[in-house]
């Protein structure tokens, strides 16, 4: 018999039960403990404290261990009837499961709908996150691609290479080879019958093509002599294009295009999906010239090549620092405070510098904090229901089931949620996804290796964000609701969750996290929004615009310039004509034009004297209207006159600008009188007998904004207009302001122009306020609603089950008091009081650390005040209003009813 | 299949103890009938190997009075097939052999 506290080793003990797990271990442990109390009545106690230890050193102990490790547990049945077991418990779990499910539709539905906008916000920012700064080119070798550009630590920007700077680098670096340039930028095409059409073109040089090693699809690609001065002038054309242009024909090789009025003809066609370096539908050659593009020049080249074998981008970077330094000592007014730098291939294509990797970070930040407030609340709402279950747990506890046994079988239940949820994320970030590609199809495009489809690879992340969610909301809560307070309430006569300072706290941290939370996402949210939103100032749902232009069949005896004289003309007659005919339409109001003259970019140089000096370049819009176009926008003249006739052509030498323009560049002063010339690319300008520019132009007005940021002033991007004959333009937009339904007279206008002329082709009819930016603007603010809407509805469809769960829980000593004779006005105090504390407390926490968190984001505290205040009586309105429910339900309590209850 | 010494004895003692074979009394009745002293560990390898060969099985039992439950282990028919060949090819071998 064994004397009090005259047990085997308790180190020993506990490392042999660590060792022989299960209940087969138990028995075997037992077994020892009572060999050594049989020991313990002969021999004293160190050695049969002795014996014991050794029992951990035997052979046989650790082949026992094994045996129980490697079957799971001893002896049962074979393996196959194991996991036979194994399915069938899953199989009762899934039912239970689904049983629990409908049991309460109201958790399951807000559950689903919680996880699904956590999946669909965390997979959807994911593509966009891996898109733009770690994609994967889809090119052989993609990882060895990378970009060379400037820094100008005196400006604190990027700058674009010329010329010099890539030849000096093609020459001597040996890092990096095959190194290649190209100079993007939007064209006009004209092909044939169809309409002209805007593409996006690269002016390419011939290493370009073998940097991306893809092998065309007809015909060639560039080549080195096409890069000769003098050369013919040739294009390779892409797989859409070629399939929407020239209906797939494969002779299309030597036919004539016209680029900007430029007569190319069609050497080669690529393969589906190519769009290098960017996003880019037509190629011709870059022709590199050192005498016509010197240092000095804007020239606005994107510089790429592969790393050499064996180098790495560090290795490069030395090397051009290098070139760098000897550049600054050899033209140090230049290139002093230039900084070259090798970066990934896709970071200048998507203008990824630090300001944008900190709004990335911006932007996993706000989605992490959704998704940490969403899991946090669907937990809060499972605990809540647990909860409700504890007599059911009790039961289970006692007929034998394990803690972990139950605990799995609430995993499982969570995972059933979870796994709804994610599928019904993926679905939703599927259909965004696509409306999201959709828009910058008909935009600006896609680059080359985005794809906006779900991957493998998503599909994966949202399982994993599933089985995560399924851990927070089902394990978390069943161990809490299994621990050692369920015995404890089991043996006090009834279950209980434990109602105490764990419940507040729970409630205060749900409150607390919601209001730290949403402030920030919706700051964050607001921010992205209001970067990329711009709106029409004039009533874009009054106006139609098509792409118009003449599409005369190119003559085998015409060169470009007669092309384009003959469609020139041709078009300044139909123009009138059409004009005229438009007008006499009672439902129209006016009709004007709007285009863009090639060689008139962004890039400008300014000055307002006489003799003209190195201002400074800057950037702007730049867009050619014809004279009647502020008029029928009916934007007004803030400063110096509209156009006249007389502006028009290069004799005209006029501009116009808007007041963004004039407070970004002139600080507020006075633009009217200033020069502007626009400088050109190396395949642009070809009419001025300038070097470096076009010609000085003269502000003589300045009208309000066209298009300005829905929510920042400062953001109107500024713009200017120079005047411009319709007929001049390549292909020109028509601008036709109508009384009424605008979309119902779209049949009418295509009618009217193809009716004029049969040589007269236009693009679709789209109403102005339908255009690109407009639907990204207005799906980005419905999704920032949706995703806010449906947080606050956690955190209410929260606070509401755990008040219910608090009401329930106190039934008793509600009926007690109102056995006393409490008044309701007392009793509904007494319920509401310790949730309107709970309440405050969590505001109050999460306002402080909301608004820290807001502060660190740059806003002042009057305006972290107002996103956090605004969230916070959001908060406490849900949450009262969703304890009104459960507060009435304790009023109705009858006081013999809740007595009789144990 | 061949069976090894303390397998037979440890499958008799099954036998012997009816419905009330757990590990401790599987122990205690070879050492009570067969004489000698086996460890716990030897007696558990033992019955996991018999597990293991399909020559005995094993479920686990409350034990009466509310203590711990048992894994109660009972021989197959095929280990009972089993023990009989053993039990026959030791009589064959000692057919015969006359101990001095």
């Amino acid at each position: 018999m064994n004397r009090r506290g005259d047990g085997p080793p308790g180190i020993a003990r506990r490392a042999l039960r660590w060792l022989l797990p299960g209940p087969a271990g138990r028995e075997i442990v037992d077994d020892l403990n009572r060999e050594y109390s049989r020991l313990r009545e002969r021999y004293p106690r160190r050695v049969a404290g002795g014996w014991y230890l050794l029992q951990l050193l035997r052979p046989d102990t650790w082949r026992l261990a094994w045996a129980l490790r490697r079957h799971g547990k001893v002896g049962g049945p074979d393996r196959r009837a194991r996991i036979g077991t194994w399915g069938g418990s899953l199989s009762l779990d899934l039912k239970l499961a689904w049983r629990m499910l409908l049991k309460s539709p109201v958790l399951t539905v807000v559950g689903v709908l919680g996880i699904a906008l956590g999946t669909a916000v965390g997979v959807g920012f994911s593509v966009f996150l891996t898109g733009m700064f770690f994609p994967t080119l889809p090119l052989e070798e993609g990882d060895r691609l990378v970009a060379l550009t400037i820094w100008d630590a005196e400006a604190g920007r990027p700058t674009p290479p010329g010329l010099d700077e890539f030849a000096t680098w093609r020459e001597e670096m040996r890092s990096v080879r095959q190194l290649a340039a190209a100079a993007m930028e939007d064209r006009a095409l004209v092909t044939g019958e169809a309409a002209p059409a805007s593409v996006r073109a690269a002016a390419i040089t011939a290493s370009g093509f073998e940097v991306a090693r893809a092998r065309p699809l007809h015909g060639r690609y560039l080549v080195l002599e096409d890069e000769l001065e003098g050369a013919p002038r040739v294009a390779v054309v892409g797989f859409d294009l070629w399939q929407t242009r020239f209906g797939g024909d494969p002779g299309v090789l030597g036919r004539s295009i016209l680029l900007d009025g430029e007569e190319h003809t069609v050497v080669g066609v690529m393969p589906a999906g190519f769009a290098f370096p960017h996003k880019q539908e037509v190629w011709t050659p870059l022709r590199v010239n050192r005498a016509r593009h010197g240092p000095g020049h804007e020239s606005g080249l994107f510089v790429f090549g592969r790393l050499a074998s064996g180098a790495t981008r560090q290795q490069a970077q030395a090397e051009v620092t290098a070139l760098g330094l000897r550049a600054a000592v050899d033209v140090p007014d230049r290139n002093a405070q230039l900084r070259p730098q090798v970066v990934p291939y896709t970071h200048p294509l998507e203008n990824v510098d630090g300001m944008k990797l900190w709004q990335a970070a911006q932007l996993q930040l706000m989605v992490t904090l959704l998704l940490i407030a969403i899991a946090a609340n669907i937990s809060v709402l499972v605990y809540a229901r647990t909860a409700m279950r504890q007599n059911e747990i009790a039961v289970r506890t006692a007929l034998g089931a394990s803690r972990r046994r139950i605990v799995s079988q609430l995993f499982v239940e969570a995972l059933l949620l979870s796994i709804a949820g994610a599928g019904l994320g993926l679905g939703l970030a599927h259909v965004a996804l696509a409306q999201v590609q959709a828009i910058f199809d008909r935009g600006e495009g896609v680059a080359f290796w985005l794809d906006y489809g779900l991957q493998p690879r998503s599909v994966a992340f949202a399982l994993v964000l599933a089985v995560l969610a399924a851990v927070v909301v089902g394990v978390l809560p069943g161990l809490k609701s299994t621990g050692r307070r369920l015995t404890a309430g089991l043996r006090g006569g009834g279950a209980s969750a434990g109602l105490g300072r764990g419940w507040t706290a729970l409630i205060v941290a749900q409150v607390a996290i919601a209001v730290t939370v949403l402030p920030t996402a919706a700051y964050l949210g607001y921010q992205e929004i209001r970067m990329g939103a711009v709106r029409a100032t004039f009533p874009a749902d009054e106006f139609l615009t098509t792409q118009l232009g003449m599409a005369l069949p190119v003559r085998p005896e015409m060169d470009g310039q007669a092309y384009r004289r003959e469609t020139a003309a041709r078009f300044a007659v139909r123009i009138p004509e059409l004009e005229r005919r438009l007008e006499a339409d009672p439902a129209v109001v006016g009709v004007t034009f709007e285009g863009r003259l090639p060689g008139r970019g962004s890039a400008i140089e300014i000055d307002g004297r006489a003799e003209p000096r190195q201002v400074g370049s800057l950037s702007a819009l730049s867009m050619g209207v014809a004279t009647d176009y502020f008029d029928v926008l009916g934007a007004r003249t803030l400063a110096g006159r509209v156009f006249r006739t007389s502006d028009v052509g290069v004799g005209g030498g006029t501009l116009i600008v808007n007041d963004a323009f004039a407070r970004r560049v002139f600080g507020g002063g006075d633009p009217l009188g200033r020069w502007v010339r626009f400088l050109s690319g190396p395949q642009a300008g070809q009419d001025t007998d300038e070097a470096e520019g076009g010609p000085w132009l003269e502000i003589v007005g300045v009208v309000e904004d066209l298009y300005a940021s829905a929510f920042d002033r400062e953001r109107a991007p500024p713009t200017m207009y120079y005047a411009i004959e319709p007929a001049e333009l390549p292909a020109a937009n028509l601008l036709v302001r109508l009384r009424g339904d605008a979309v119902a007279f779209a049949p009418q206008l295509h009618q009217t122009i193809v009716g004029l002329d049969p040589e007269l082709k236009t693009g679709p009819v789209e109403n102005l306020a339908s255009m690109p930016h407009a639907r990204y603007l207005a799906m980005a603010v419905s999704a920032l609603q949706l995703v806010l809407a449906t947080v606050l509805l956690l955190c209410a469809a929260g606070i509401h089950a755990l008040m219910s769960v608090t009401v329930t829980r106190r039934r008793k000593e509600v009926g007690v008091r109102a056995a006393l004779g409490a008044r309701p006005a007392h009793l509904l105090a007494s319920i509401f009081s310790r949730v309107a504390w709970q309440l405050c407390l969590g505001g109050l926490l999460g306002s402080v650390l909301g608004g820290a968190l807001l502060i660190l984001h740059g806003l002042r505290r009057d305006e972290a005040a107002v996103f956090v205040g605004g969230v916070l009586v959001l908060m406490l309105t849900a949450g009262l209003l969703a304890a009104v429910g459960p507060a009435r339900r304790g009023l109705r309590i009858q006081p013999l009813d809740a007595l009789r209850e144990e | 299949m061949s069976l090894g010494d303390l397998q037979q004895l440890a499958m008799l003692a099954v036998i012997r103890l009816r419905g009330d074979a757990y590990g401790a009394a599987i122990r205690d009745e070879l050492a009570r009938v067969a004489g000698g002293s086996v460890s716990v560990q030897t007696v558990w390898v033992t019955l996991v190997r018999l597990e293991e060969q399909g020559l005995a099985a094993s479920h686990e039992e409350s034990a009466p009075g509310g203590g711990r439950p048992h894994r109660i282990f009972r021989i197959t028919p095929h280990g009972r097939v089993t023990l009989a060949e053993a039990r026959a090819s030791m009589a064959r071998m000692w057919e015969g052999v006359v101990q001095p």
